[in-house]
């Protein structure tokens, strides 16, 4: 009985690793073939660009990279955690989250410029401290943001709040998209963590963001969620609120 | 000129397609949507469709499906530009209009220009 157990384990396994492969090698597609054309266009001198487009293709060309490295690194975290690789610790310490959300805002700003949006922070008038490791929840503020951009209108905003709420603190992360069915919401509900789905006839629907921020928050004790809203989504996390006193 | 319309909701795509074309003596226009691209259709038809697969909302093949169920939109030649779809499906992509299918991530300004060029030649024969 435990054989076949470890069969079927085994073989999920392997499963959910291949569709995470496959999710992460479709996601990657995208800003790699981007890097490929600008590329193309910086090198190719028939097409005259002037010295203010050649600066604006080396900006987008490193907005894209990052967009890139960023991916690989939450790959690669989201991998270490899930192995449980002996040697990957990391801490969880009393965190400011208006620090994290204001850097994570910070480094998003540039990528949201190039899709014609904003993305800002309402800070709770006291900083709130989780129980967090810093790095790992700027990955997970990173992704959910990028998500948000990415299913946005152009010329709309992204929020980011965070909130108090049973001991917990509640990081939300909003997009004005397209308004999703509550039907839809019960099903992101309830694949949420699950494995990516490598392919699924729609942009940005493999769900490998959203499997790793939930891994991610996992690993800080946390948990992901979704909401609906009038216009748009919100993604949100709950952390457990530090009992520390509160220096900031 | 020929027009050709973008349905691209990657707008940095949409950009280096419209650079790429315009600077071959095409008119460019972009729809960054199925919904959008249905709206650019109703104010002018473009000589050429260039369609990518993967959008929010409604695909490109159920753009393509719209199409073809009206008689306006019937004869525009369609490019399909996709990273998921293999150009040995071009046969059974033709009753959509589908002249070429480029596969993106292997694309250049080159392939690109001869797709359309050729869409729009057999389009007119």
């Amino acid at each position: 009985m435990r054989g076949r157990n470890n069969r079927q384990g085994q073989q999920s396994f392997f499963a959910d690793e291949t569709a995470v492969v496959m999710a992460a090698a479709h996601e990657l597609k995208s800003p790699l073939t981007l890097i490929t054309y600008i590329a193309q266009i910086l090198a190719d001198k028939t097409l005259g660009l002037s010295d203010v487009e050649r600066a604006d293709y080396l900006r987008r060309l490193q907005v894209v990279s990052e967009r890139a490295l960023r991916l690989t690194q939450q790959l690669a975290v989201s991998y270490r955690i899930r192995e449980d690789q002996v040697g990957f610790v990391f801490n969880l310490e009393p965190i400011n989250v208006n620090m994290v959300c204001e850097s994570a805002l910070h480094e998003l700003a540039p990528y949201a410029r190039e899709y014609d949006q904003m993305v800002c922070f309402k800070a709770a008038r006291r900083a709130q401290t989780v129980i967090a490791n810093r790095e790992i929840l700027h990955d997970v503020l990173t992704n959910l943001i990028e998500n948000a951009i990415r299913h946005n209108a152009p010329k709309t905003e992204v929020t980011m709040m965070a909130r108090t709420r049973d001991g917990k603190v509640r990081l939300n992360v909003h997009d004005n998209g397209e308004l999703i069915s509550a039907r839809e919401v019960l099903r992101l509900r309830q694949t949420l963590g699950r494995s990516p789905q490598p392919l699924t006839g729609h942009a940005g629907t493999s769900g490998l963001g959203l499997y790793i921020v939930s891994q991610l928050a996992s690993a800080m004790g946390g948990s992901l969620g979704i909401g609906r809203a009038k216009r748009g989504t919100t993604f949100f996390v709950d952390l457990y609120k530090s009992q520390q006193m509160n220096l900031w | 000129m020929s027009t050709v319309l973008i349905v691209e909701d990657n707008l940095l795509l949409a950009e280096c397609y419209t650079r790429w074309l315009t600077a071959g003596g095409y008119d460019v226009r972009c729809a960054i949507g199925a919904q959008a691209a249905l709206d650019e259709l109703d104010d002018e038809l473009p000589d050429v469709l260039l369609v990518d697969i993967l959008l929010h909302g409604a695909n490109g093949i159920q753009l393509l499906q719209t199409l073809r169920s009206h008689s306006d939109f019937f004869h525009i030649p369609v490019v399909l530009c996709s990273s998921v779809v293999p150009s040995t499906l071009l046969p059974s992509l033709r009753a959509y209009g589908v002249l070429a299918v480029l596969d993106k991530s292997t694309l250049t300004r080159r392939r690109l220009a001869e797709a359309v060029g050729k869409a729009l030649n057999e389009a007119t024969v």
